[in-house]
């Protein structure tokens, strides 16, 4: 084929800016280590990439989530812990209060001690995080969630739990509203629970009782009464009798499916309130704990009366750390999770990242070698270029 | 020795103008569109005499320009499908190399808007968080801001580009017209020989020509050259050129189109060009620029209006209820500017899911009105009458005609061209992200039985009495009053509505237990409407939810990516096509100075035999006369 002087110095030319536009682009990609400099270099892959930064991001943030849940789970966890403690410190008190040998002025002094763990747990109940928020008025993170007066609570947060987002479809609460925490203990063995009237001239002693059928167990209220020292009635909430039976200190009462073991001496009009559980909170508890302890017991009836009011109590606080237990455990179970899905989420960005990189990260290697080949192509074609200008026909005329 | 003399004199004269020709290729050897000239010689007519012809030297018969026809017509038409190319991807990697951005993109900036997003939903009483929220929202603004605006200096550069191509355009034809009548007469006084260099500078002509347009050339009884554009409109007519024009767009005065002025009127050629590149620009603005607008608004209409309702059912942090988080505009309706009518027409969305990316016409005809996909020009089904009461409905949008049109009046419907620039951030302070549901709902703690709260959540943020307190009691496990009033039966785990707010409660009441339903105020730590707020992210909105704002956004990268990366990979191969192409017409036509060189010492040697011959003969005639001393 013919050719052209000019086409000779064009195609020598265009084969050196062909060559020094690869050495550019091959410069580029690897000075930022990536292989897709634009969209358009594999729109595909410029596609998929932007899902899985996308991905990667939502990883991380779902990590940082966990990291914040696992902050105030730790926290609860820890002031839940210490009002388990104080609650035990009660119990122990009030084991110890409960035995013969105390005198008024000991109980006293035990009560003084149950008056301070009341507080305690009060304390505790009003704690706040580092950043000033209160760790148990749910929602309300700025008011304080709990007052006691007059032997009556105050909540002043509400049943709010927030949830924190630790994967695509799993959430964790980061707490548990002082509502849930310190409220809703079911009072008495936890079906029903057993009182004195105050007008009861013995000295029977009840226990809490327990459920023994719970298949005739209907949930109503009953009346035991003492018709005489040595017999016993019971009357369901319309005032039927509906058990009777002679009183005898070793033998516990059965009906409607509970018993309950009495002891002590009756006298004759003694009642005893069987009501079905209904649901206290830890302060009340405590202060009516304090109450009884404090109340001198002088005579036989009012020993008994105390001895009761203590057992009532004892069973209460017994709910009550069960209560907290199970709290307890949800928050452990929380903080399991979180670890979980910290695994879970790392592990899925790791697989991402591997992905984004083969989609995007330039083969340092493959490219350097190929930077090295343009690199010969070029200077040949300089050389080339150079010697094919220096051929012509005129210089030997 | 007349005769040898004669015949030599008739050499020397020939070699001179070899020699002269030679000479003019060497000196074009780098004269662009230049061809080739070669001499033909032939024997002048002999003597003849009794004993035979006398022959009687030699003499130019033509000098002839070494060109291809097929192959000029070859290069012309890949010079317009590369400029073609070449243009498109010009415009078209602007726009990628600004969604590209693997940290700045569109996506990445919606990405970090929801993170921030989640991020207040850790601490939704942190106001640095709400700062951050504030601050990517108004980097997610400002990325589309600029996007669109990218499209708007495109445009001006589209049409900077259109005016100074027409002008170009006009120059050419009106010099091929030039050349047209220069070249009839050149023949007539060179004797019907042709004039090689003006025909060289026609070709030349027609050749820049196709790079700004796809034209047909026909040749018309061998001098004149008529041209036409690639859909047959007459740019050039034996002696005349036919003048193209910028028009401003029917309906945007800031879109210009290529018309040319015929008998029956101002004609848009717009829509007529495809090659070269000012079809290039032009296929750009119609194939990625409209799309890619509207793709991004559909993407902004739709997160703007789903944040914003989801936004309105919480609560700020100052108990107020949320209200706007975006500002977002709507549909553009803008009548032809020929309109002879006073009705105007208003459009709105009615439906996302069901909404498209096309742009449509509505076209009045004296009793009914039309509506055209702008895009594929096909007739859209339309419900409704056009009434404020029961506007037309079609794909998604919702127009309202008022006033009266006259027939043939236009208007174009743009549903979300225009959104994407029109975004901003409507809350105003930190304190004012709803983070928090408007209501919350809170168990007496008192209450004895087993039921508890299982989910709130504001189903009407429009209610009056949304912020109203309520109190829900049981008066046993099955029945329930609503602020001590009435009696309800009650389900476990069914829905409870009370004054747009739906709640659902769970387990097992006894009587007396109650619930108070109230203002969410002090509710600092709630993040449960930033939660519905996350939900949006990845929720099917679009294409009747199959794809998500994500998604959305992603796509826009990939149509823009795929259209330049399939239009750069044409004008890579149509390049290779031209460089062929001019390669096989300097094959043929180009000046090889190696051929002149060696052409120059034929006729030189040529010339000096004969200036030999001469002296010969002169020779020979000293000779005699000294014979005769």
């Amino acid at each position: 084929m013919r050719i052209s002087s000019s086409q000779i110095f064009q195609l020598g030319l265009t084969g050196i800016a062909n060559n020094q536009a690869k050495l550019n682009r091959t410069q580029q990609e690897i000075s930022s280590g990536q292989r897709l400099l634009n969209a358009s270099d594999d729109p595909v892959g410029a596609v998929r990439a932007v899902g899985i930064d996308t991905a990667i991001a939502k990883a991380e943030q779902y990590v940082e989530n966990g990291n914040y849940a696992r902050t105030r789970l730790s926290n609860q966890e820890s002031t839940v812990s210490s009002v388990i403690n104080a609650m035990q410190r009660v119990n122990e008190l009030t084991i110890q209060a409960n035995n013969a040998s105390q005198s008024n002025e000991t109980r006293a002094a035990i009560a003084r001690e149950v008056r301070e763990q009341f507080d305690n747990i009060l304390q505790l109940a009003n704690t706040r995080a580092s950043d000033g928020a209160y760790l148990f008025s749910g929602y309300q993170e700025q008011s304080q969630p709990f007052s006691f007066s007059n032997g009556t609570l105050q909540y002043h947060g509400d049943d709010g739990r927030r949830e924190l987002q630790l994967g695509p479809s799993r959430s964790v609460a980061d707490a548990d509203p002082g509502s849930r925490v310190f409220t809703g203990i079911r009072t008495g063995n936890g079906h029903f629970t057993t009182s004195g009237a105050a007008t009861n001239t013995g000295s029977v002693v009840i226990d809490s009782g327990s459920v023994t059928d719970y298949g005739v167990w209907d949930q109503r209220n009953y009346t035991l009464r003492f018709s005489a020292a040595d017999s016993w009635e019971v009357l369901d909430d319309t005032a039927t009798v509906i058990a009777t039976g002679s009183y005898d200190e070793q033998t516990d009462i059965s009906f409607a499916g509970v018993t309950i073991a009495v002891s002590g001496p009756a006298a004759a009009g003694d009642e005893f309130a069987i009501a079905p559980s209904a649901r206290d909170d830890i302060f009340s508890i405590v202060d009516r704990l304090a109450q009884a302890l404090e109340t001198p017991a002088n005579s036989g009836a009012a020993r008994a009366s105390m001895n009761n009011a203590l057992n009532r109590e004892m069973s209460n606080i017994a709910q009550a750390l069960d209560h907290l237990v199970e709290i307890q455990t949800s928050i452990g179970t929380r903080l399991n999770v979180i670890d979980q899905e910290e695994d879970i989420n790392q592990n899925v960005k790791l697989q991402l990242q591997e992905s984004l990189s083969g989609i995007r990260d330039v083969d340092v290697v493959e490219a350097a070698t190929r930077f090295n080949q343009t690199l010969v192509a070029l200077q040949a074609s300089q050389q080339a270029f150079a010697k094919v200008q220096q051929l012509s026909l005129f210089n030997y005329l | 020795m007349a005769d040898m003399l004669n015949s030599a004199l008739s050499a020397i004269v020939t070699y001179q103008r070899a020699l002269a020709t030679t000479s003019h290729n060497i000196a074009n050897v780098n004269t662009e569109g230049y061809s080739r000239q070669t001499v033909s010689l032939s024997t002048n007519t002999p003597q003849y005499s009794g004993f035979g012809a006398i022959g009687s030297g030699v003499g130019v018969s033509g000098i002839a320009r070494q060109f291809d026809q097929f192959v000029l017509d070859q290069m012309r038409s890949s010079a317009s499908a590369y400029n073609h190319a070449q243009a498109y991807t010009d415009m078209s990697s602007q726009i990628d190399n600004l969604l590209s951005d693997t940290t700045n993109g569109v996506s990445a900036a919606l990405t970090s808007f929801f993170n921030s997003l989640q991020q207040l939903a850790d601490d939704p009483g942190s106001l640095s968080a709400r700062q951050a929220v504030l601050a990517e929202t108004d980097t997610l603004v400002s990325r589309l801001d600029s996007v669109t605006a990218q499209f708007g200096r495109i445009e001006q550069e589209l049409n900077t580009r259109m005016r100074s191509s027409v002008e170009e355009i006009n120059g050419l034809t009106a010099q091929i017209a030039q050349l047209n009548k220069d070249i009839a007469a050149a023949r007539i006084s060179a004797g019907g020989q042709a004039p090689n260099d003006m025909l060289d500078e026609r070709d030349k002509a027609l050749f820049e020509l196709s790079s700004y347009l796809d034209i047909k050339v026909v040749s018309q009884d061998g001098d004149t050259t008529n041209v036409f554009t690639g859909s047959g409109d007459a740019l050039v007519l034996n002696k005349s050129n036919f003048e193209l024009g910028v028009t401003r767009n029917e309906y945007y005065p800031n879109r210009l189109d290529v018309s040319v002025e015929t008998t029956a009127g101002q004609l848009n050629l717009s829509e007529r060009i495809s090659g070269g590149s000012l079809g290039g620009a032009l296929d750009f603005r119609e194939q990625v620029m409209d799309p890619t607008l509207s793709k991004l608004g559909r993407m902004t209409y739709g997160l703007a209006t789903t944040i914003n309702q989801q936004h309105a059912g919480g609560m700020t942090l100052n108990g107020s209820l949320g209200g706007d988080f975006f500002r977002v505009g709507g549909p553009e309706v803008v009548a032809s500017a020929n309109n002879s009518g006073g009705a105007l027409v208003n459009a709105s969305i009615a439906d996302t899911a069901a909404l498209g990316l096309d742009n449509y016409r509505l076209e009045y005809d004296g009793s009914n009105y039309r509506l055209i996909n702008g895009t594929t020009g096909s007739l859209q089904t339309m419900t409704g009458s056009g009434s404020a009461a029961d506007p037309f409905q079609a794909n998604g949008v919702s127009i309202v005609v008022s006033g009266s049109a006259a027939a043939g009046d236009r208007f174009l419907i743009q549903p979300t061209a225009s959104v994407s620039g029109s975004l901003e951030r409507a809350i105003n302070s930190a304190a004012d992200i709803a983070a928090a549901s408007a209501t919350r709902v809170s168990a007496s703690i008192t209450n004895s039985g087993s039921v508890q709260i299982a989910n709130v959540q504001v189903s009407d943020s429009t209610d009056p009495a949304l912020l109203a307190s309520a109190s829900i009691q049981f008066l046993n496990a099955n029945t329930y009053q609503i602020n001590g009033a009435g009696s309800f039966a009650y389900t476990s785990g069914s829905t409870i509505s009370i004054n747009g707010t739906d709640l659902i409660l769970q387990g097992e009441p006894a009587a007396g237990d109650s619930f108070n339903l109230s203002a969410n105020s002090g509710g600092v730590g709630d993040n449960r409407n930033l939660r519905a707020m996350l939900g949006i992210q990845d929720a099917g909105m679009f294409n009747n939810g199959n794809t998500s704002v994500m998604e959305s956004a992603a796509t826009v990268l990939g149509d823009v990516a795929v259209a330049t990366r399939s239009s750069s990979i044409r004008a890579n191969s149509q390049l290779s096509l031209l460089n062929q192409n001019v390669a096989r017409r300097e094959s043929v036509s180009g000046v090889n100075l190696e051929e002149e060189a060696a052409n120059m010492l034929r006729y030189q040697q040529a010339y000096q035999a004969a200036a030999q011959a001469v002296s010969t003969s002169n020779t020979i005639f000293q000779t005699l006369i000294n014979a005769f001393r």
